[in-house]
């Protein structure tokens, strides 16, 4: 048995220096990153068509909060994610998702009288949808590292693919009430985190 | 501990220039390291330390396969130990799973492996070959003297030079882990 162990041990060190570093794996995550909000801000257009009153749109304060949100929600989520796919890189702290709860959470007490619109629930649906393609992008990079934690990782996925998804929504999107854009996105990125973790731990194990 | 962690992220650098030695070298003294703890922890779950080999072996091919996740400039050994404990609890989960179905054989069953009418000769005597070879050495001495020999427990317990308990709880491992690599196989 120790026998095989040496012939196994001989034959990987004659792929010395083979392995590569980290830097091919971070590359990868940072394609699938932008692969993925450009995937979903093209679905995005052929689906929905971005807003008619795009321009205006973009300096009002419901487009900024929802925007601002995503984005860094999503810096956050990628930030885990990277850490995810590299052993003892350090704790995934939720605390970095904190900055990207706070233009959510403003938005919803500025405007707390919004939020009885049942339509904006398709909202949840269609941010679904628009993950779908970032979900499987950040899935295929991550599975280049080595996540200590398939679960949590699917989890982290499922959370960055809502998010990127979600700030392409923002673009069609014409829920502007605080509370009502607080729970469906919010519903959204916690659905898409729960798939992500379900797909994770089969699909993310080495 | 401080001069392990130097030297074997030394060695990991040099094995990213190329330096097979090095990281042989590296590679034993981690094997010893992991068999050490490796049986220590599967003895503390309750499992069979006689699989802490192919453990240590798994745990080796993982650390091979995903060298590229350490980062030079981040300590060596909560890499090494994040990988080990990844790799173990997965072997452990794995091993927990064979031993539950190992305590489903019956007699039975055990009679079946051993005596099987090989349906064509030759193919079944290589399969048996194949899959002895896959037995730690104690099992395959024992399998081979009392399954394909024929010889009693007694005359195989004086010739290993142990008792006949001892070949009887072989024998009974042996047959659990053919069975489960069987099993595993047809999955």
């Amino acid at each position: 048995m120790m026998q095989a162990t040496d012939d196994l041990i001989h034959s990987m060190a004659g792929h010395a220096g083979e392995g590569g570093d980290a830097t091919s794996l971070r590359r990868f995550m940072l394609i699938a990153l932008f692969l993925s909000f450009a995937a979903a801000t093209l679905l995005v257009w052929t689906l929905f068509g971005f807003r008619d009153d795009f321009a205006a749109m973009t300096r009002q304060a419901p487009f900024l909060f929802k925007a601002s949100g995503a984005v860094t929600l999503a810096a956050g989520a990628f930030l885990l994610a990277r850490r995810a796919t590299l052993p003892a890189s350090g704790p995934l702290s939720v605390l970095l998702l904190i900055p990207g709860l706070l233009p959510f959470l403003a938005f919803a007490l500025l405007d707390p009288a919004g939020g009885d619109n049942l339509s904006a629930a398709w909202c949840s649906a269609d941010i679904g949808l628009l993950s779908l393609p970032a979900l499987w992008l950040i899935l295929a990079a991550m599975k280049k590292g080595a996540p200590t934690n398939p679960a949590k990782a699917g989890a982290v996925a499922g959370l960055l693919a809502g998010s990127l998804a979600a700030a392409a929504h923002a673009l069609a999107c014409h829920n502007d009430h605080g509370i009502s854009v607080l729970m469906w996105y919010g519903l959204a990125i916690i659905l898409l985190s729960g798939l992500g973790s379900l797909i994770g731990r089969r699909v993310l194990r080495w | 501990m401080e001069s392990r962690e130097l030297l074997w992220a030394e060695a990991m650098r040099a094995e990213r220039q190329g330096d097979a030695a090095a990281y042989q070298r590296l590679l034993k003294e981690i094997a010893d390291l992991l068999r050490k703890l490796v049986r220590h922890r599967l003895g503390q779950l309750g499992l069979q330390t006689h699989e802490a080999e192919d453990l240590v072996q798994e745990i080796l091919i993982g650390l091979h396969a995903k060298r590229h996740t350490w980062d030079p400039d981040r300590p060596f050994m909560p890499w090494l130990f994040a990988i080990t404990r990844y790799k173990f609890i997965d072997g452990a989960r794995r091993l927990r799973r064979e031993s539950s179905r190992r305590l489903d054989l019956t007699f039975d069953d055990l009679a079946e492996i051993a005596e099987a009418p090989p349906e064509d000769l030759d193919r079944a005597t290589l399969d048996i070959e194949r899959h002895l070879s896959a037995l730690p050495e104690g099992q395959q001495a024992v399998v081979r003297a009392l399954a394909i020999e024929g010889a009693s427990v007694k005359t195989t317990a004086g010739r290993l030079k142990t008792s006949e308990g001892a070949i009887r709880v072989t024998f009974h491992r042996a047959l659990a882990r053919l069975k489960a690599a069987a099993l595993r196989e047809k999955e």
